[in-house]
């Protein structure tokens, strides 16, 4: 398990580009498009944050592979950070509950689970490889979450 | 011709014998080529590939010339039609890959059709990613202090829970899709902005990202609230409007940020997968306001349900009316890092005090928290920390009060107003008309509360036999900010056209700019402002001079309730030629119209006049 983890990790680590697509808001501002011409949604599904943030599977699909199921997360963790990790010290919260969703786990047990060992899985200048990691840790050492989520990669 | 037969007839397990038998019952039983051309005046066709009809005939919206397989597709829809029956009946290439939309609204005409055996992976991918079950249209409401923004933005939500299922204990609101409409504008800078996006030169396209994209951007980083309102749209529409995406995603479309703009082209979606709406022309030629597309989709009933996702900013001020003054003193310690909570307090109060701390970080600092700025995080991190050993749950907070405040809710923005004066004895009549969008003392549920934003408010006078022109003001802002311990926000005014200013007890009309700057204070009901003012403005009635004027403004906003609202205001006008006024004024306004009165003084001379003002939105 560990080792897939580790692998996958390797992988998307130079695959996966942070993305923060804020821009100024309103109408018409802030988007960012390709060519005129080239199809805008096959832009963003085949380049490299697209492919990661389009697949999402809400953590009920058993037909993604444990790579993509570990790009996922990573990308949704890199994308929500700021609010996850606020929810993560509250321990609720529906980024939190996301986060759980995809682990296959019972949001409210992982909710306060992550609130219980909140220093461990982020220390200030966590990245969100690091998170993850800790919270595979944490659940493959807590029986009752190892029980309940069905999902752990 | 013979083509197409052979593809209306072949599936792919046809053996060969059977193949050439269909052929023969097809020569007898389908309909011909010429049948499926006259599809064309079919609505759904029509609003599927954009088509307006106009005096010179048809012609598509979509700028981009992939859009169309015929070279005059973006002018004929039948030779269009003719180009995409063709097309599809080789039973090979792409196009019903590309263009998913137009097969689907044919193969529901014409069910006999055989889908081309060409496998469309990537559309495959796309929408099983999507996963759409339900359709949202959500509206992202203005900035805080931020008028230019009162307008919104919409866009769509496409939900991966079944419709009228968004509850579910594993929430998956922020793993949905956002569909976006927005311009390409190559960082231009907001001069060149403003005038490309008035002109239609930027590009403007679809995307397809993840919600929880456009949660980040604009409830936290730019502290909108954002309200989602699920459409009584069938899977099938909703697939339509997936396929329209994906289709659409090959073009362009010139952007008008008055009227082609996001809320117009969510419009065009919605109907182009329900062709029996006809929303589109319920939106004005001039402009198109994001907030009143949802009044239209409410008027025709596409709403069932809305739901609230509140920004940090009202995150925080709903938690701070939570906490007792004394805890309020205590949370902004903690915020400062200068002294830990008092252990003695029980844990429910102490996780409120970190919790409101933490949505006030997340306010304040949104831009820097988001960056990642080291500084912000260091401040944040004991607040963490401290929050995470209280090992209990906040409970939920209750918004429900928001609901009354529901972009829905609103006055429609355009108004017309008449008025009845006498001034000296004399007595008058005012005609006004305002484009868009709110002043001090309309009906407030849905709006920017303290906050004028008129464009282009015209006014006539008829006094005695004359009918005269009095104000085109091109644009009035006046922002009451809200200045307070947590947030200091400042007060400030913007106009910019055509008025009236008094020299010698005479009315002269002056085109300038006046500008303002200071503070305010806001209570629950009184909320008094104090401006320094500057004006730059040129009379072109008898003086043609170019002036320049400074003075102060001392007003004070009583809020009473939605519907009765009192506005005073003083202004100290410093300089020969316009003269220092006071002005009170009272309104009573529902949804649809307003009444209330006036009364004006001038100083100098002690003229006064008195009004009483009717106004209807439309």
């Amino acid at each position: 398990m560990k080792f897939l983890l580790f692998i996958t990790l390797v992988v998307l680590s130079s695959a996966v580009m942070a993305d923060k697509p804020y821009g100024m808001g309103g109408c018409g501002l802030g988007s960012q498009l390709m060519g005129k011409e080239g199809n805008q949604i096959l832009a963003i599904t085949t380049n490299g944050t697209g492919t990661n943030t389009f697949a999402i599977s809400s953590g009920t699909s058993n037909c993604v592979t444990a790579a993509e199921q570990t790009a996922l997360i990573k990308n949704f963790i890199e994308a929500n950070h700021h609010s996850l990790v606020t929810d993560m010290a509250k321990g609720q919260g529906d980024s939190v509950k996301t986060l759980a969703s995809f682990y296959g786990c019972d949001s409210d047990l992982f909710a306060s689970k992550v609130q219980q060992n909140f220093e461990t899985i982020t220390n200030g200048k966590e990245s969100a490889t690091q998170i993850m990691v800790h919270i595979n840790t944490m659940i493959e050492n807590n029986d009752s979450l190892n029980a309940k989520c069905t999902h752990v990669i | 011709m013979i083509r197409l037969m052979l593809n209306v007839l072949t599936s792919s397990n046809l053996n060969q014998k059977s193949f050439l038998m269909g052929l023969l019952w097809g020569a007898l039983l389908f309909p011909s080529f010429s049948v499926f051309a006259q599809d064309w005046h079919d609505p759904q066709w029509l609003k599927l590939l954009r088509y307006n009809k106009s005096l010179f005939g048809y012609r598509s919206e979509a700028d981009g010339k992939n859009f169309f397989l015929h070279p005059d597709g973006r002018t004929s829809p039948e030779k269009e039609l003719k180009a995409f029956v063709k097309a599809i009946s080789f039973g090979e290439g792409d196009v019903h890959c590309r263009f998913p939309a137009r097969f689907r609204w044919i193969k529901k005409k014409h069910p006999e059709i055989a889908t081309p055996i060409t496998p469309c992976e990537k559309l495959d991918e796309f929408r099983g990613r999507l996963k759409a079950k339900s359709l949202f249209l959500v509206f992202s409401s203005y900035y805080l202090n931020n008028p230019a923004s009162s307008f919104g933005h919409t866009f769509l939500r496409l939900g991966k829970n079944p419709r009228g299922q968004s509850d579910e204990k594993v929430q998956t609101e922020l793993l949905d899709t956002g569909i976006n409409y927005g311009a390409e504008t190559g960082g231009a800078n907001p001069v060149w902005f403003a005038i490309g996006g008035l002109a239609g030169f930027f590009p403007g396209s679809y995307s397809a990202i993840p919600y929880y994209y456009k949660v980040r951007e604009y409830n936290d980083f730019e502290s909108r609230d954002l309200w989602s309102y699920e459409l009584n749209f069938t899977e099938e529409e909703i697939l339509f409007v997936v396929d329209q995406v994906w289709e659409l995603g090959h073009t362009y479309f010139e952007y008008y940020f008055l009227t082609e703009n996001c809320s117009y082209h969510v419009m065009t979606l919605l109907e182009g997968a329900r062709p029996s709406l006809n929303i589109v022309k319920d939106l004005t030629y001039l402009y198109v306001i994001p907030a009143d597309t949802i009044r239209i989709l409410n008027d025709h009933k596409l709403i069932e349900t809305v739901k609230f996702r509140a920004a940090p900013s009202t995150i925080f001020y709903q938690q701070l009316k939570m906490l007792r003054p004394s805890e309020q003193k205590m949370m902004m310690s903690l915020y400062d890092g200068k002294k830990e909570l008092n252990p003695e307090l029980s844990r429910e109060r102490r996780a409120l005090i970190y919790d409101t701390a933490l949505s006030l970080m997340d306010f304040k600092n949104a831009k820097a928290v988001l960056k990642g700025d080291e500084k912000i995080h260091a401040k944040k991190r004991p607040l963490l920390v401290g929050r995470s050993k209280i090992l209990i749950r906040s409970p939920d907070l209750d918004f429900s009060d928001k609901m009354k405040e529901a972009p829905h809710k609103g006055h429609r923005s355009k108004r017309v107003a008449l008025g009845y004066l006498n001034a000296k004895g004399k007595n008058k009549i005012d005609f006004e008309w305002r484009f868009a969008y709110h002043d001090l003392l309309d009906y407030s549920p849905a709006y920017p509360h303290r906050t004028k934003l008129e464009v282009g408010r015209t006014s006539f006078r008829i006094d005695g036999q004359n009918l005269q022109f009095r104000e085109f003001q091109l644009l009035d802002i006046l922002s009451l900010g809200k200045w307070d311990r947590f947030n200091r926000a400042s007060a400030w005014k913007v106009k910019f056209g055509n008025y009236q200013t008094r020299y010698k007890n005479k009315e002269l009309t002056t085109q300038g700019t006046s500008l303002g700057y200071g503070l305010s204070f806001h209570s629950r009901y009184f909320s008094p402002y104090l401006l320094a003012h500057g004006e730059a403005s040129y009379i072109s009635e008898e003086l043609y001079k170019m002036k320049l004027a400074y003075g102060a403004d001392a007003g004070v906003l009583m809020d009473f309730s939605n519907q009765w609202k009192i506005y005073s205001v003083f202004e100290i006008r410093i300089n020969p030629w316009n003269e220092s006024q006071w002005l009170n004024e009272i309104r009573y306004s529902t949804q649809e119209f307003a009444f209330g009165g006036h009364q004006r003084a001038f100083t100098i001379n002690g003229d006064q006049e008195y009004g009483l003002n009717f106004y209807f939105y439309l």
